[in-house]
C-alpha cells in the first residue's frame, strides 16, 4: 500500500516532469491537495 | 444575495461561511473540483493528443468564464484556491502526458519535454480565455476558437516543425 510519504513525493515528481514546476513549489502544492483528501489529510 | 439564491435565512449562510473569503474559497474549491472532474470524464477515453485537447476545450467551455476569472486572479489568490486551479491543470496534464508520450515515442509528434509540450498549450488556451471579451465578444471564445487553437497547435507538434527539441 502507497504511504502519505510516498503518494505526496509521486504527485511531486509528475507535476515537475508533466508541468515544469518547481519542485519546492509543487511539494507545496501537492500538501495542499493532500490536505483536502480525507484518506491522505494529516491527523 | 447568496443566502436569496440558496434559499436560506442570512443567517444560516454565516453558520457555515463565517467571512467573505470562506464563502469564496467553498465556491472555487467545488467549481474547480467540478470542472477537474467533468474535463477527466471527457478525456479518459482519448487514446490520441486530438482527442484530449478536443475533451479539455469541451470541459472547459461548460465554465468558461468562471475559468477565465480563475486564470486571471490565480496568483491573487489564497494557496488553497491557487491549489485548485492546480487541480484542474493537474487532470488534464495527467492524460495528456500519457497520449503524447506514446505518440512522440512511435514518431506521430515530434519530440520534446513533456512539459514545455503541455505549458505551450496552456499559454495558448488561457490567452483566448483571459481575452475572450476581445477574441468573441458576448459569446464563448473556446466555440468560436477552440478548432482553429487546436489546428494550429497540432501543426506545431507535427515531426516535420522544427525548433525547441531540447
Amino acid at each position: 500500500m502507497t504511504t502519505r510519504e510516498e503518494a505526496r513525493e509521486g504527485m511531486t515528481a509528475f507535476m515537475v516532469r508533466s508541468q515544469g514546476i518547481d519542485e519546492a513549489a509543487a511539494r507545496k502544492a501537492v500538501d495542499e491537495m493532500m490536505a483536502k483528501l480525507p484518506a491522505w489529510a494529516e491527523s | 444575495m447568496v443566502d436569496m439564491a440558496a434559499g436560506v435565512a442570512h443567517g444560516t449562510l454565516f453558520v457555515h461561511f463565517p467571512t467573505r473569503d470562506d464563502l469564496i474559497a467553498a465556491v472555487i474549491e467545488e467549481s474547480g473540483q467540478r470542472i477537474a472532474a467533468r474535463i477527466h470524464d471527457l478525456a479518459r477515453a482519448g487514446t490520441t493528443v486530438h482527442e484530449i485537447l478536443v475533451a479539455h476545450l469541451e470541459g472547459l467551455a461548460e465554465y468558461e468564464a468562471f475559468y477565465a476569472r480563475l486564470v486571471m486572479e490565480g496568483p491573487l489568490l489564497p494557496p488553497h484556491a491557487q491549489a485548485t486551479l492546480l487541480g484542474i491543470q493537474s487532470a488534464i496534464s495527467w492524460l495528456l502526458a500519457g497520449v503524447a508520450e506514446h505518440e512522440m515515442a512511435v514518431g506521430a509528434i515530434r519530440p520534446m519535454p513533456t512539459h514545455l509540450l503541455f505549458n505551450t498549450w496552456l499559454g495558448l488556451v488561457h490567452h483566448y480565455v483571459c481575452n475572450r471579451e476581445l477574441f468573441a465578444p458576448g459569446g464563448s471564445v473556446l466555440e468560436r476558437w477552440g478548432p482553429v487553437l487546436i489546428d494550429h497547435y497540432e501543426a506545431l507538434l507535427r515531426p516535420g516543425c522544427k525548433g525547441g527539441e531540447q
